[in-house]
């Protein structure tokens, strides 16, 4: 039973597929940046937060906690994929064992 | 006509669109500049050092190269992303089906239409989803919506499609000026929702200007249209292979962004018929994609193109003889002309511009006889 689908590392179209999941991310992402821009651009005309007061809270100890435990974790579970791309061990060949 | 009440927007432009969806649409038009621009001029740079001359050769040549699988790859994908992803123009014309279809509804009752139910749609419309669109623009009325707002922003082609559209009329009333030819009445074949028929209607304000398309949905959405923009122009549902005029009833038939889109044989056939409709001494004329600047280079990012969009018979119209096929169904005086908005032309540059662009050539003719 090789080559079973999602099995077989040599699907032609796995790139392919992958660059598609990789671009609708990528749409995905940039749409929240847009969010993240208006949220901002709202509070700072609203009087709420202007960039000093942004400017102050990244500098801060509380924002620097935060970057040191998320980017070792990001990086790590956004690469993770790359070297790992099938996380569950291949029993197929166990199929045919009578 | 009555503006949309959940968009103030008049009827042809009813969509309703978010934040969302104009930043997801942002992205993908960041991504296409990426694409026929850095990306592009490596690819023409790499496929013009690699020593192969024609379009076969290149493609096996380059068909490793990383650039040209990533050029490859995004000139078909975009547009897909911008038809059929979470915000793609289909996806968001569909979830408000029930809001827009009563408003195509409305145009039955136009002035501006003169539907024909009856008409049977060529394979050539119906096998092919023409640009990608889910469904073309034939399977169903509301895709005519997708189309309209897919054409708010920059075309595939990167023009403004107002912008191409009066370019193509410019071009139109240059020659029947330089003919001393005062049209009395026009016909504009394949004009979807009609902004060329439009366009010609501006240029010669004096004519009676007909459009023709096969897709009932776009002919509707374009009487709606054309009502809101207070024009006077009649749009026909009808093939150009079979006209649904009489003959001898028009001065002038022409059409844009249309032969690209029908088989050779179809256009021969269309040939025949503008020339039974056509008053002795009339103008015929077919602003398409009829050149490929750039020699080899050019043809073959042509006929991926032609391929990666679904638009099959573009490459073909790089080898149809239309001189020779205009002289044959009895058209003199055939003249050529480049241009485009972006690059006015007349002549057609030597090389590939420095970014993506649709290299398109007006061509007339004349009916053989005395000026009508």
């Amino acid at each position: 039973m090789a080559g079973l689908a999602g099995l077989s590392p040599a699907d032609a179209n796995d790139g392919a597929r992958l660059m598609g999941v990789v671009m609708s991310l990528a749409g995905e992402v940039f749409v929240l940046k847009a969010e993240v821009q208006r949220l901002r651009l709202a509070l700072r005309e609203a009087g709420v937060v202007d960039d000093a007061a942004l400017q102050a809270t990244g500098a801060g100890p509380a924002m620097a906690a935060w970057m040191a435990a998320e980017e070792a974790a990001f990086g790590r579970a956004l690469l993770r994929p790359f070297t790992h791309p099938d996380e569950a061990p291949d029993v197929s060949a166990r199929m045919t064992q009578r | 006509m009555e503006r949309s009440a959940a968009t103030g927007a008049a009827p042809s432009r009813a969509w309703q669109t978010s934040f969302e969806a104009v930043a997801y649409q942002s992205f993908l038009a960041g991504l296409k500049r990426h694409w026929g621009g850095e990306l592009y001029r490596e690819v023409v740079e790499r496929a013009q050092a690699c020593g192969a001359h024609d379009a076969d050769g290149l493609e096996a040549a380059m068909r490793g190269d990383a650039a040209y699988r990533l050029y490859a790859w995004l000139e078909r994908r975009i547009q897909q992303l911008k038809w059929s992803g979470r915000w793609g123009f289909a996806t968001l014309v569909e979830q408000q089906r029930a809001r827009l279809e009563p408003l195509l509804a409305q145009a039955g009752d136009s002035p501006h239409l003169r539907l024909d139910p009856d008409l049977p749609l060529p394979e050539y419309v119906t096998g092919t989803e023409t640009h990608q669109q889910p469904g073309g623009l034939w399977r169903d009325p509301l895709n005519a919506y997708a189309l309209a707002w897919y054409t708010t922003g920059l075309s595939f082609a990167g023009s403004d499609p107002d912008d191409l559209v009066d370019f193509y009329a410019a071009r139109l009333r240059e020659r029947c000026d330089e003919l001393g030819l005062a049209p009395r009445a026009i016909l504009d074949e394949g004009c979807t929702a009609g902004r060329s028929t439009r366009a010609i209607k501006r240029a010669f304000p004096e004519a009676q200007v007909s459009g023709c398309d096969v897709c009932e949905g776009s002919l509707r959405l374009g009487a709606l249209r054309t009502a809101e923009e207070g024009s006077e122009v009649t749009l026909v549902q009808s093939g150009v292979e079979s006209l649904a005029f009489p003959d001898a009833s028009f001065d002038v038939v022409a059409s844009q962004w249309l032969w690209h889109e029908l088989p050779p044989a179809a256009i021969r056939r269309s040939i025949a018929e503008a020339a039974r409709v056509l008053r002795p001494g009339g103008l015929f004329a077919a602003y398409d994609m009829m050149s490929a600047p750039g020699g080899a280079v050019g043809r073959w990012l042509l006929s991926g193109y032609a391929a990666r969009n679904n638009e099959p018979y573009a490459h073909a119209l790089l080898d149809f003889d239309w001189r020779a096929e205009l002289a044959g169904a009895g058209f003199t005086d055939v003249r050529a002309r480049y241009g485009l908005p972006q690059d006015p032309g007349p002549d057609a540059p030597a090389d590939l511009p420095p970014r993506r662009l649709h290299p398109m050539v007006f061509v007339s003719a004349r009916r053989a006889g005395p000026s009508p």
